[in-house]
């Protein structure tokens, strides 16, 4: 029982020591989330659809890679462009990419896992937002 | 071993620098728009707090009670199924910012979890349960299902092009 408590106590302050090295990251991703969500804020983005499919479906892709912040707000605004007539392809693309990809955690991301994960996982899942906003929207048509 | 971690510490210190220089920069070029900014991290911070605890609590068990060769098991590239839905049960339920799971991901890499399924839990942290009801209110449950299909069927790809890959 000794031993365990011991042992239970090296894991605590493992662990502790893990959590304390990343904070200079944490709160560096956050500061450049706080800058991001001002200086770029998601309002804007009704701007950026110009109607035509491909290029919506590429810029929304590209939108919810660079927007920061709490994608919840982002399912509210998709959910009243979908309303307004922006096509499910680029909204499903730009919700995507918002959750999976992400422009300011990127060199937390390098620092964890290195550069050729997060550089090849980025890539794919941008890519991936884009074939699953098509697979989805084009499943809900047939069905 | 010891370098290399002071190598670590110093790159993420000089990081925060940067991000720093480059907030008061911009403090100096806009204030007011700045000072949002600043008000706005600091609230991400406070709601990043608790889920910080909530990382430290699952590593230390994990930690504790899990040796390294049944995190291989569990979560190494043999896996299978069994680690692919591990993986993406786990980041489906993660709370909060993304880079608050990274240290706990890191420590269950360096004990033998697989790269193709910390891509996976990162990629199924997208499904969001608690936004669930506002997809179904604008997009209704036909869609959710349909993406919800597809958002797992492309997580499993991810990590088995990601395993092969890196």
């Amino acid at each position: 029982m000794e031993n365990k408590k011991r042992s239970f106590r090296q894991s605590i302050l493992k662990s502790g020591k893990s959590i304390l090295r990343a904070l200079p990251l944490i709160i560096g991703v956050v500061l450049l989330m706080g800058l991001f969500r001002i200086y770029i804020p998601v309002v804007s983005i009704k701007n950026l659809f110009k109607g035509n499919i491909l290029i919506d479906t590429l810029t929304g892709a590209l939108a919810g890679s660079i927007f920061a912040g709490h994608s919840s707000t982002s399912y509210i605004m998709c959910g009243e462009l979908y309303k307004d007539g922006i096509s499910l392809f680029a909204i499903l693309a730009f919700i995507i990419a918002w959750d999976t990809i992400g422009l300011t955690q990127m060199p937390v991301e390098i620092s964890y896992f290195g550069k050729k994960f997060t550089i090849t996982r980025n890539i794919l899942c941008f890519i991936f937002s884009i074939l699953v906003a098509a697979a989805v929207t084009l499943t809900l048509n047939i069905l | 071993m010891k370098k290399k971690k002071i190598a670590e510490l110093r790159n993420r210190f000089i990081f925060l620098g940067i991000t720093v220089i480059i907030t008061v920069t911009m403090i100096l070029i806009d204030s007011e728009k700045t000072i949002s900014a600043l008000k706005y991290s600091t609230r991400i911070l406070l709601k990043i707090l608790p889920i910080l605890i909530i990382v430290l609590v699952i590593m230390t068990l994990v930690d504790y009670f899990l040796k390294k060769d049944k995190i291989s098991n569990l979560l190494g590239i043999k896996s299978g199924i069994k680690g692919f839905s591990i993986a993406a049960f786990s980041g489906i339920i993660s709370h909060g910012p993304i880079f608050a799971w990274y240290p706990m991901l890191n420590d269950l890499r360096k004990s033998g979890m697989s790269i193709g399924l910390v891509a996976v839990f990162l990629y199924t942290r997208a499904i969001k349960l608690p936004l669930i009801p506002l997809l179904l209110l604008y997009f209704g449950w036909k869609f959710v299902l349909i993406w919800f299909f597809y958002m797992i069927l492309v997580s499993f790809l991810l990590g088995k092009i990601m395993d092969i890959t890196i």
